[in-house]
């Protein structure tokens, strides 16, 4: 993975009709190579950022640069370099899938009939059927071969697995992952924690328009930790466990909830001193942090 | 996988994906044109217009109901220069003009009329020659009954009624709808009759009138609807079904996509028209009638109807570029011709209204000149040209700058 930016967003904003919040002052940087996961909830903005990237929509202000170029004058060239997979993949339903192919492929200048043959191959798509005969899941690898065909620097994939079962959904992290080694880089929304994790580098959080994080996939893991839940026998001071890796302590009568990154040993010790009746340690998952960054906010906004 | 020109590329699919209906589209009205000119012979007798010229003249003639219970009808004709004396023959079934053709024998005892096998009760009256009205009781009326069928016949002769010589004749088909030429020309210029065809002033008897009152005024309809049904959602049901999206994340700038969808439509329009030239000749070769209305007649008029199809073209593809959802489009482009239709209905029926004819499309087109009398009205076509062309930079402007939101 390089450091080279391929997308750069500054201070986007776009509003709806002038009034209904698009995205508000969303900033982002995606480098050359790696899998970025664009995190957040339905209506939080994930959508209008890719549209924007593509000149289907235009900001109010901002700036959006892919390959240094800007989406809006610069569209052509970069949609010359990059594919795009959309949410509701919208397919010509009366066509043979090889015709459709053949016409995106004269849409985009020229195609190499080896990959075409190779994705097709991978994906196991059979081109030779009306594209309304294709099932939901077959639609959709049809979308990402037209996607990844004509071997694009940059892939946008906007939530690429809200149709497909859990089967096709590994299938596609698969295929993902084949192709994030090839050095692709890859912009992918989604509000499925467990395949961001699975397959992004790095993840930035959106909502309500604004990015609220953007970490490191490992970093976020390394702020999981385990949630801790314990019943105490007797009383007991909630001071002896204000200590580093210890965070949103919670105390209810005899029972203590705490969020325990990496210092067990602290945790342990400070346990001793008491007789404990119940204890319970469970993993603090991307999800709760997700949610956490969504709380946090949440108060920031009040 | 070759390499094409991307706006090729969708000229070609947007032409491909519309075959079908077009090809339908243009057999049907093809036979639909043939099947009317085929008609024309037929009408041509029918209305005794040929009869009546065989005979030497016309006379316009016109029957009135007095009074809508009674029976009492009152006919009038006109002054038919030279006559010595009228004869009205009255028949409660229908008098083809045809058997009193077939009286055009130098001299005819006219009294003979009465023997006319029609098929009803016939009597014949004698006017003399400064006589032109005359009023009539249908006997045979029946209670409940509106009035039993009435027609008359008024034949203009020289000499006596004993020996004379039919000089013009007409008649009329029933008490509610005289068709003798006269009449005819009073129906055509009735305001209600303007609503529905235009101020066309033709004569229908001749096959270009024929053509230019049964054929171009349907051809007008047909294009519109056509155009509705096929392209007035064509953007708007794209992004609707979201397939504007793949295609706008291809490297395919906005104006090309437009410009070449607007060419693939040109050319169905040109793909029409040519088909409706050819139908239109073919018909007319069918029946003998190519020396009156030549295939460079023909074509001419067809090829000049491009502009008025390119407006319709033009509102179509503004009003799906303009609208998010194709039922809107679709209502958008059908009441924009609605309203013009309305206003053209209004400014016939009121003369203070008049002027709102110059709001619609249709005052612009005016076929009847371009074919029947062979006189191209530029400004109007100039006009046509003007708004479509406005409208196609409309179009592409908005699609240009609109925001493809979800």
């Amino acid at each position: 993975m390089g450091e080279t930016p391929v997308i750069e967003i500054e201070k986007l904003r776009k509003f709806y009709r002038g009034k209904y919040c698009g995205v508000d002052g969303v900033d982002l940087t995606v480098c050359q190579g790696e899998v970025f996961g664009f995190l957040g909830p339905n209506g939080a903005g994930k959508t209008t950022t890719i549209r924007i990237l593509l000149d289907l929509i235009r900001a109010d202000s901002g700036r959006a640069t892919v390959f240094g170029l800007d989406v809006h004058r610069d569209s052509l060239e970069i949609r010359r370099r990059m594919g795009y997979l959309p949410g509701e993949l919208g397919l010509y339903d009366g066509v043979i899938a090889r015709e459709l192919v053949d016409y995106f492929g004269a849409l985009r200048g020229s195609v190499a009939s080896r990959i075409v043959k190779e994705l097709t191959e991978r994906l196991g798509i059979d081109l030779s059927r009306r594209v309304r005969e294709y099932s939901k899941g077959n639609k959709q690898k049809l979308g990402i071969l037209l996607a990844f065909f004509f071997d694009p620097e940059l892939v946008i994939l906007d939530e690429p697995t809200s149709s497909l079962d859990p089967l096709l959904q590994n299938e596609f992290y698969e295929f993902l992952s084949e192709e994030s080694l090839k050095g692709r880089t890859v912009f992918m929304s989604s509000h499925v924690l467990s395949e961001v994790e699975r397959v992004c580098d790095r993840v930035g959080i959106i909502r309500a328009g604004k990015i609220v994080a953007v970490e490191r996939i490992e970093t976020l893991k390394d702020k999981m930790g385990e949630i801790v839940t314990v019943e105490f026998d007797e009383r007991f001071d909630p001071g002896h466990f204000e200590m580093p890796g210890v965070s949103r302590m919670n105390v209810d009568g005899r029972t203590l909830t705490l969020h325990v990154v990496g210092n067990h040993d602290g945790v342990l010790k400070a346990l001793s001193r008491y007789k404990i009746r119940r204890f319970l340690a469970t993993n603090y998952s991307l999800e709760d942090l997700f949610l956490e960054y969504y709380h946090e906010s949440d108060g920031n906004d009040e | 996988m070759g390499t094409m020109n991307s706006g090729l590329a969708v000229f070609l699919w947007t032409f491909r994906r519309k075959w079908k209906g077009l090809s339908i589209f243009i057999a049907a009205v093809g036979l639909l044109i043939l099947v009317i000119i085929n008609v024309y012979p037929e009408f041509s007798e029918l209305r005794g217009k040929a009869i009546a010229k065989a005979l030497g003249g016309d006379i316009e003639v016109s029957l009135t109901r007095n009074d809508e219970a009674s029976g009492d009808y009152a006919l009038s004709w006109s002054k038919f220069g030279g006559a010595d004396g009228y004869v009205v023959v009255q028949s409660n079934r229908e008098i083809p003009l045809s058997l009193i053709k077939g009286l055009d024998v130098p001299q005819v005892n006219l009294r003979l009329l009465e023997l006319l096998p029609s098929g009803g009760t016939i009597t014949v009256h004698t006017f003399d020659a400064s006589t032109t009205s005359a009023d009539f009781t249908v006997a045979e009326k029946k209670p409940g009954e509106e009035g039993a069928p009435v027609h008359f016949c008024v034949v203009a002769f020289t000499g006596s009624v004993s020996n004379a010589k039919i000089e013009g004749a007409s008649d009329t088909v029933n008490t509610r709808q005289p068709v003798a030429k006269g009449a005819y020309d009073k129906l055509m210029k009735h305001p209600l009759m303007k609503t529905f065809i235009g101020d066309l002033g033709v004569d229908m008897y001749s096959i270009k009138g024929f053509m230019s009152f049964e054929l171009f005024s349907s051809l007008t309809l047909f294009i519109i609807i056509y155009f509705l049904v096929q392209y007035g959602g064509a953007f708007s049901s794209e992004m609707e079904n979201r397939t504007i999206d793949l295609i706008l994340s291809t490297p395919l700038s906005r104006r090309r996509l437009f410009i070449s969808r607007y060419l693939s439509w040109l050319t169905v329009n040109l793909i029409v028209m040519a088909s409706w030239t050819f139908f239109m000749h073919a018909g007319v070769v069918s029946i003998g009638k190519s020396a009156e209305a030549p295939l460079a007649d023909i074509a001419r008029t067809t090829f000049l109807f491009l502009p008025f199809a390119l407006t319709v073209q033009g509102f179509c593809m503004l009003a799906s570029v303009a609208a998010n959802d194709s039922r809107k489009a679709y209502g958008i482009t059908f009441g924009i011709y609605y309203g013009m239709y309305f206003l053209r209905v209004v400014s016939v029926l009121s003369e203070r209204l008049s002027f709102l004819r110059y709001f619609t499309v249709f005052q612009y087109w005016d076929y009847n000149s371009v074919f029947v009398d062979g006189v191209v009205r530029w400004g109007g076509i100039a006009l046509l040209i003007f708004l479509s062309v406005s409208l196609f930079i409309a179009g592409l402007v908005v699609f240009e700058k609109k925001d493809l939101a979800l």
